[in-house]
């Protein structure tokens, strides 16, 4: 399974002008992301036969009916020069934070694209989290003098969060993965929302940079970052702050510099690099809307994530997810006295994960494949303890 | 009421800035200490502080404050807000009269941003400054709520369409010109809450033109707590009587009405709705059927609300906290209108003598000549088509500005976007 990953913008093609797909042979078709006017207003999954059909202006067609109401909304207030968005700031006092390990070849490729940066007064920096060997400060010595490398031995990406946001020079901090690649927009349209006090964190789009894989192409349709087209603002005090499944992923997001003096260091216990494999940033934006402040998702804010290639390592993605929730949601429960997990995790065991398991068991098509479903809820089993142990693991750290 | 001598001067300053205040003085001393630090020259303006019946020492912390700029202390009885600052216009010459509370800490910017904007505009003019937040001490739901309350408020302002009301105008920063100030009498002094909603709609009626200036800024330490805030609420619901009994054709967008309206869940609305609109019927028939118990019972509920929010139960805690604030303002409300005949009989709809006119807008003559056209007429409502198709409305609203270019495109552009989009195309016959 391979789709070829297109970037249409609709507004750019001529009257009657077709979209132009070729695929190769090995190909199924195509995932397209679907713009007005640079803005994201859509997402598409085309067959071989939908691309091929006979029928003039096929896929053309198909694309404005996918994007549908965005696409219009889009278009009238392109033409009315007029944003559900802030203004673009005239300097973006950003500092753009990479924390990575052991992934040269991805970092190089995220640098890259981060040198291409739009925006006034940005700086950048690699976090470099309990490295084996040398490979990641030879990346970031290529890229000399634009980007500042740290090194950070607490092992985690948590530590490498709070380490990025104690040693940066500008008032806000954009996190960006090592496997992802931002727009040139990226930056501008994160830092343009905060404006507004009461905001603490900004997120983004993120789009597949690939679907060569089986893996990709299942991680995209099953769990994809994407949390749609439109503009949301999540205010702390009129939302469940448990609710931050669509707040957006940590794998784009800014937040003040700020942010730990007012609701608190990101949780070491938590993330890749620890027992708890994810999570972290889940358990940051529930704090933040439970202290009463705001949370932005910015779908013009875009970046391409590298999904993870094999299917070993899907399958060890959804494990890690399921003991990240679980770990996340133990950490509300014992710090904060949030009882209502024990609801969510039995409204997610009942009404998703068991009846996604007996459809994976059945052979039924189009929901999420058996050994998947398995790994996650074997991950979701392993979290209490894995918070536990980490929790233990960081205090005896830090005496 | 006395009055210190000003300093003797060639001309009168530009701007004044009065202050009315109640036994505040440490909140007074650090107004008084941003005001020192102004990008304005100290020459440009000048201060009146009104001591409204104050038991503490800030008369003697006034006289003696030491100030870079001219700074005069008036002493009332207690009389309200209302005449405080009515009193402090009268003891000023300055053209531009810019109303300050006492809880607010002015940005370096405040005064020049004021006087810049009345400078460009004309009598008219009404300046809204912003109020940042600051939230001194504890956090917690209520004290997010209300930093949430007045970040919304200013947010909106801020946006292009917005569409100025009575119950845009704070009487916490504003600055309007004197000359227009005294035509229409100043604050009614008969209102100890809400006179500035009360002044709001008499300067929009005489066409007043208000705007937001977000540099014309001040720190708002915000000190309300829930028990003040549910105190508060028994003077709103007086006030907005007196306010529906003068303009009758508020009443529909005061708060009763909203809260009447409350006490019906809307079609196919889920458990959580119909539990809301039980608890605003039985604080509705509390406060006028039995408010003895009634009171009560909220006593009783006020600690309820820190153990649901201790508990994390947050949708109950916001429906115990709403219940509350209605049961106080339904009292306010009794004052005014003792028993429910004689609220039936006030929210009965009114009719407006003369009727509102509705413009009618075509689209097809183009945007921008509908835009030129609205701005010169500044209709009440408009009606909007495009050929024959009918798009959607801006329905007239009381106590409201009339309606300018930028609020068409405002709804075009946000809540009839698919709407005109839709008919656009289709009417161009292809899409984009």
């Amino acid at each position: 399974m391979s789709y070829e990953v297109l970037d249409v913008d609709l507004a750019e093609l001529k009257p009657e002008q077709e979209v132009d797909v070729s695929l190769t042979s090995e190909q199924d078709g195509a995932f397209v992301l679907i713009r007005h006017r640079t803005r994201p207003v859509g997402s598409l999954f085309l067959n071989r036969n939908e691309i091929a059909s006979e029928e003039k202006g096929g896929v053309r067609k198909r694309l404005e009916a996918g994007a549908a109401g965005a696409r219009v909304r889009a278009r009238v207030q392109a033409e009315l020069n007029w944003s559900d968005a802030p203004p673009t700031p005239k300097t973006t006092p950003v500092t753009v934070a990479i924390c990575t390990r052991e992934r040269p070849d991805d970092l190089r490729r995220a640098l890259h694209a981060l040198t291409r940066l739009q925006g006034d007064g940005y700086e950048l920096l690699v976090v470099d989290n309990n490295p084996r060997t040398d490979a990641t400060f030879a990346v970031v010595e290529e890229f000399a003098p634009h980007v500042r490398y740290v090194r950070e031995d607490t092992p985690g990406l948590n530590a490498a969060r709070n380490r990025a946001l104690r040693e940066a020079r500008r008032e806000i901090v954009a996190f960006n993965d090592d496997d992802a690649e931002p727009d040139p927009t990226w930056l501008v349209n994160l830092a343009r929302n905060f404006d507004d006090p009461r905001v603490l964190c900004v997120t983004g789009l993120v789009m597949p940079r690939e679907l060569e894989t089986p893996s990709q192409v299942l991680f995209e349709q099953h769990s994809p970052f994407g949390r749609g087209f439109t503009r949301r603002v999540f205010a702390g005090p009129l939302v469940d702050p448990l609710a931050v499944s669509p707040v957006g992923a940590g794998a784009s997001m800014a937040v003040r510099r700020t942010l730990p003096d007012l609701v608190g260091d990101f949780d070491e216990a938590l993330d890749a690099g620890t027992p708890t494999r994810s999570g972290g940033d889940h358990e940051m934006f529930y704090r933040i809307l439970a202290h009463g402040y705001s949370i932005v998702y910015d779908p013009e804010a875009v970046s391409w994530h590298r999904h993870r290639r094999t299917m070993e390592e899907l399958i060890d993605t959804f494990y890690g997810y399921g003991v990240g929730v679980y770990a996340y949601w133990s950490r509300c429960l014992l710090r904060e006295g949030e009882w209502r997990v024990l609801l969510y995790a039995s409204n997610w065991l009942v009404r998703h994960q068991l009846p996604e398991l007996a459809c994976a068991a059945l052979g039924r098509p189009g929901l999420v494949p058996l050994p998947l479903a398995l790994a996650q809820l074997r991950g979701c089993l392993a979290g209490p303890w894995a918070y536990l142990r980490s929790s233990r693991r960081q205090e005896q750290r830090a005496t | 009421m006395t009055l210190e001598p000003q300093e003797n001067r060639i001309s009168p300053p530009a701007i004044a800035v009065i202050i009315p205040t109640h036994n505040r003085r440490d909140g007074l001393l650090r107004t008084l200490d941003a005001l020192g630090k102004q990008e304005l020259k100290p020459e440009r303006f000048e201060v009146v502080v009104v001591a409204d019946g104050c038991e503490d020492d800030t008369v003697a912390l006034v006289r003696a404050y030491a100030a870079p700029y001219p700074l005069t202390c008036l002493e009332q009885a207690a009389s309200g807000p209302a005449t405080a600052r009515n009193n402090g216009a009268k003891a000023t010459r300055a053209p531009v009269l810019l109303f300050l509370d006492d809880d607010i800490e002015a940005a370096p910017t405040l005064v020049r941003a004021h006087l810049e904007a009345q400078t460009s505009g004309d009598d008219k003019t009404v300046v809204i400054g912003y109020l940042p937040t600051v939230l001194t001490g504890q956090e917690g739901l209520f004290r997010a709520a209300l930093r949430g309350w007045w970040e919304d408020m200013f947010q909106n302002m801020a946006q292009p369409g917005h569409r100025f009301t009575y119950a845009d105008l704070l009487s916490g920063n504003f600055s309007v010109k004197a000359t227009t100030f005294w035509l229409l009498g100043g604050f009614d002094t008969d209102l100890r809450c809400h006179e500035d909603y009360e002044l709001g709609y008499r300067l929009i009626h005489a066409g007043g033109q208000l705007q937001f200036a977000r540099e014309a800024m001040g720190w708002h330490h915000e000190r309300t707590d829930i028990d003040r805030s549910l105190r508060r609420k028994q003077e709103e619901g007086k006030a907005d009587i007196v306010l529906g009994k003068r303009y009758p054709e508020l009443r529909p967008g005061l708060v009763f009405s909203v809260l009447w309206k409350n006490r019906t869940p809307p079609p196919g609305g889920g458990v959580f709705w119909h539990l809301f609109a039980a608890s605003s019927r039985l604080v509705c028939y509390a406060a006028f059927a039995a408010p003895g118990i009634g009171d009560a019972i909220a006593r009783i509920a006020r600690p309820l609300l820190d153990f649901l929010e201790q508990c994390r139960l947050r949708h109950i805690w916001r429906l115990l906290l709403n219940a509350l604030m209605a049961y106080w303002y339904w009292r306010g409300v009794t004052t005014g209108l003792p028993t429910r005949a004689d609220l039936d009989t006030f929210l009965k709809p009114v009719t407006v003598p003369g009727g509102a006119d509705t413009e009618m807008v075509d689209l097809a003559e183009g945007i921008a000549a509908a835009e030129a056209r609205i701005n010169r007429t500044r209709p009440a409502s408009i009606q909007i088509h495009y050929g024959a198709q009918y798009v959607g409305e801006l329905p007239a609203l009381p106590g409201a500005e009339g309606l300018r270019g930028i609020h068409l495109r405002a709804a075009l552009a946000t809540t009839l976007a698919e709407t005109y989009g839709n008919i656009a195309e289709q009417y161009n016959g292809e899409a984009v």
